[in-house]
C-alpha cells in the first residue's frame, strides 16, 4: 500500500464522513419525494457530526470529566462534542420546519412529490396569467 | 447605568433584538397590535443608533474586541468590532428601519391574521438580530449559529402569507440553504481540525505559520466556504432558489431578503477569508480568480435572466442575482478599490433594492397588477411611488449622483488597477443591461398615457415616508459619499491588513 493509501486508512473517519456527506447531498438533490429530501438533510448533518467527533477523539481517551485523583488520564477533546450539540439542535429545528412545510404543501397540492408540485405551480401561474390578461 | 450600556453595547444590540423578537407575540396579546409594530420599529431604530454610535467610535478610535461573558479570547466568544462590523451594522439599521415602517402599515391584511402578523414581527427581528450578530462576531462557530438563525428566519419569512406558491418556494429555499449550511459547517470543521481554534484571529495566526504543510486541506475548506456561502448569497450558478423565494414573498419580506439577508452571508465569507485565512494565503490560492469569474458570470447571466421576466418582482429578484455578482467581483479583485467597491455595493444595493421592492409592492398593492406589460400609465396614478422607483432604477444602473455610481466607480478603479480589462468590460456591460431591464418599466409606467388618465391614488403616507427616506439616502450617498466611502475604505483596509501582519 502506498503512502496515499496508508493516509486514507489512518484517517478513515474523515473519509467516511465525506462519503456520507456526499450521499446526503445526493439524496437531497436527486429525490423528488419531499420526505426523502428531509432524510437526506439528516444524513448530511449526521456526517458532519462524525467529522467533528472524530476530530476531537483521542485514541485511548476517556470522557472529559476531570478526575483529580488520577492525573495520568488522557481525555478526549470536549469542545467538538459541545459544538455538535448545537449542530444537533440546529438540524432538529431545520427538520421540524421542513416537516411543517411538507404538511402545508400536502394540504394545498395533495402530493409530496417535488416535480408534481412544480408542475402544479407552473400550471397555476399560467391560469392566473390567462385570467388577468382576459379581464 | 449608561456606562454599563456603553461598555456592553455590541452584545446588547443583538440581545435586545433577540429578546424583543420573542416578546412580540405576547405583546400583541396584551397590547394593541399597533403598539407591537411601533415597538419593533423602535427596536430596530435603536439598533441603528447603536450601530452608528459604534461606527463613529471605530472610525475615531480604531477597532476593539469584546469578550462575551468576560471569557477571554481563545476560550470565550470574542466579538471583534472593526470598520467591517461598523459599516454593516449601519447598513442593516438604515435599511431595516424603513422596511419595518413600511410593513407596519397593513401587515395584518398582508399576512392574513393578527397572530401571523405577530410571528412575522418575531421573524423580522430575529433576522435583523442574526445579521447584526454576523456583523460583529469574531468566532467561527458563532458565525455558523448566526448563519443558521438567519437562514431559518429568512426561510420562514418567505412564507409569511401562507399561500401555496410561497410555501413551495420556501421549501426549495430551505433545502438548498441547508445544503449551504452543511458545506459551511464542514469548512468550519476543516479549519478547526487544521488549527485547533474557533477564534478567527487565532485561526489566522496559526494558519499563517503552518498552512504550507497542508495546502490541499485548506483549499478544500475554502471551496466548501465558497460553495456554502455561494448558495446562501445566490452566487450565479447556485442562485436557483432566489427568484422563486424573493418574488413570491410579501414585499417587505422580499425587500429585507434581497437587500440584507444575502449580504450577511457575504460579510461572513469576507471575515472567514480575510480575517480567518488572511489576504496573503488567499492570493496564493486560485480562489480569487474563481470568485472573479463567478462574479462576472453572475453579472451578465443575472441581467440576461432579468431581461426575460415580465413579472416585476421576478425581474427585480433576478436583478439581485446580477448585483450580487458585482460584490463577488470586488472580492475577487481583492485590492483596496475592489473591496471598497464591494462594501459600497453592499450598502448601495441594500438601499436601492429595498427601495425598488417596496415601490413595486406599493404599485402591485394599489393596482393588483404584477406584470410590467400591464403597468401602462401607472406613473400618472402614483407619481411619488414611481418617482422613488425611478431614483432606485437610476442608482441600480449606476448613473452619477446616485449611490450605485459610487460603488461601481470603485469597482471599475479596482479592475483597472488589477489590469483586468475583461472585468471592466463586464462592469460596463452590466450597467447597460441594468438599463435595459429597468428603463422599460419606467417607460411603460411614465410615458404610456392611458385613456382616460387615471385619478391619483397614491400609496399610504407611512409607506411613502419609508420609500422617500430610502430614496433620500440613495441620493445622499450618491452626492456626498465622503463619510460612507471613508468607512468602506477603512473596512477594506482592515481586511487587507490581516494578511500582512
Amino acid at each position: 500500500m502506498g503512502e496515499f493509501g496508508s493516509r486514507i486508512v489512518q484517517n478513515y473517519p474523515y473519509v467516511f464522513a465525506l462519503a456520507l456527506f456526499a450521499i446526503g447531498v445526493y439524496t437531497i438533490l436527486t429525490h423528488s419525494n419531499l420526505f426523502k429530501k428531509v432524510i437526506g438533510i439528516n444524513i448530511m448533518e449526521g456526517s458532519i457530526y462524525v467529522l467533528f467527533i472524530a476530530a476531537g477523539n483521542v485514541r485511548g481517551g476517556v470522557a472529559p470529566v476531570l478526575d483529580l485523583a488520577n492525573s495520568d488520564l488522557v481525555y478526549v477533546h470536549p469542545l467538538p462534542q459541545a459544538l455538535m450539540l448545537t449542530g444537533i439542535v440546529v438540524s432538529v429545528s431545520v427538520t421540524a420546519l421542513s416537516l411543517a412545510l411538507i404538511m402545508k404543501l400536502y394540504r394545498s397540492y395533495g402530493t409530496v412529490d417535488a416535480r408534481e408540485i412544480a408542475r402544479l405551480t407552473r400550471l397555476g401561474n399560467e391560469v392566473g396569467a390567462d385570467v388577468t390578461s382576459g379581464s | 447605568m449608561s456606562l454599563v450600556v456603553r461598555d456592553n453595547l455590541p452584545v446588547l444590540i443583538v440581545v435586545a433584538l433577540l429578546s424583543s423578537a420573542y416578546v412580540m407575540p405576547l405583546l400583541t396579546k396584551i397590547r394593541r397590535f399597533r403598539f407591537a409594530e411601533f415597538f419593533a420599529v423602535f427596536m430596530i431604530a435603536l439598533a441603528l443608533s447603536g450601530g452608528i454610535y459604534l461606527g463613529q467610535g471605530i472610525l475615531n478610535h480604531g477597532s476593539f474586541t469584546y469578550a462575551v461573558g468576560g471569557w477571554a479570547a481563545p476560550w470565550g466568544i470574542e466579538l471583534s468590532l472593526d470598520a467591517v462590523s461598523g459599516f454593516f451594522l449601519i447598513t442593516i439599521g438604515l435599511v431595516a428601519t424603513p422596511i419595518m415602517l413600511y410593513a407596519s402599515y397593513d401587515l395584518v391584511a398582508e399576512v392574513g391574521s393578527r397572530s401571523r402578523a405577530a410571528w412575522f414581527l418575531t421573524l423580522f427581528l430575529l433576522l435583523v438580530a442574526a445579521l447584526c450578530g454576523l456583523a460583529i462576531t469574531g468566532d467561527i462557530f458563532n458565525i455558523y449559529v448566526m448563519v443558521e438563525v438567519a437562514t431559518i428566519a429568512s426561510c420562514a419569512i418567505v412564507s409569511a402569507r401562507n399561500d401555496s406558491a410561497s410555501v413551495a418556494a420556501t421549501f426549495k429555499y430551505l433545502m438548498l440553504a441547508t445544503i449551504g449550511s452543511g458545506f459551511v459547517l464542514l469548512g468550519i470543521g476543516f479549519l478547526f481540525v487544521l488549527t485547533g481554534n474557533l477564534n478567527l484571529n487565532y485561526i489566522g495566526q496559526t494558519l499563517r505559520l503552518t498552512w504550507q504543510n497542508y495546502p490541499t486541506a485548506l483549499w478544500v475548506a475554502l471551496s466548501f466556504f465558497t460553495v456554502g456561502f455561494g448558495v446562501k448569497s445566490a452566487l450565479f450558478p447556485l442562485h436557483v432558489w432566489l427568484p422563486d423565494a424573493h418574488s413570491t414573498a410579501i414585499s417587505p419580506s422580499s425587500a429585507i431578503l434581497s437587500s440584507l439577508a444575502i449580504k450577511g452571508y457575504i460579510i461572513a465569507l469576507l471575515k472567514i477569508f480575510y480575517v480567518g485565512v488572511g489576504a496573503q494565503i488567499i492570493w496564493e490560492l486560485p480562489i480569487t480568480a474563481i470568485l472573479t469569474l463567478l462574479g462576472m458570470g453572475a453579472i451578465v447571466a443575472g441581467a440576461l435572466f432579468a431581461l426575460a421576466q415580465d413579472e416585476l418582482k421576478r425581474r427585480l429578484a433576478f436583478s439581485t442575482v446580477s448585483q450580487v455578482g458585482y460584490i463577488f467581483l470586488g472580492i475577487g479583485l481583492g485590492n483596496i478599490h475592489g473591496l471598497t467597491g464591494s462594501f459600497m455595493h453592499i450598502l448601495s444595493h441594500a438601499l436601492t433594492k429595498a427601495l425598488l421592492f417596496l415601490a413595486a409592492g406599493a404599485m402591485i398593492k394599489r393596482t393588483g397588477k404584477t406584470r410590467i406589460s400591464e403597468m401602462a400609465g401607472i406613473g400618472f396614478k402614483m407619481p411619488v411611488t414611481l418617482g422613488v422607483f425611478a431614483i432606485g432604477s437610476l442608482s441600480m444602473i449606476g448613473i452619477p449622483l446616485f449611490s450605485g455610481f459610487v460603488s461601481k466607480w470603485q469597482l471599475l478603479l479596482g479592475a483597472l488597477a488589477k489590469g483586468n480589462y475583461l472585468a471592466v468590460l463586464v462592469l460596463v456591460a452590466g450597467s447597460l443591461l441594468a438599463a435595459a431591464y429597468l428603463l422599460p418599466v419606467l417607460r411603460t409606467a411614465l410615458f404610456v398615457r392611458p385613456t382616460p388618465t387615471p385619478a391619483k391614488d397614491e400609496a399610504p403616507s407611512v409607506q411613502l415616508v419609508a420609500m422617500v427616506f430610502l430614496a433620500a439616502l440613495v441620493l445622499v450617498v450618491g452626492v456626498f459619499p465622503h463619510q460612507v466611502l471613508q468607512l468602506a475604505q477603512k473596512a477594506a483596509a482592515t481586511l487587507l491588513r490581516w494578511g500582512v501582519l
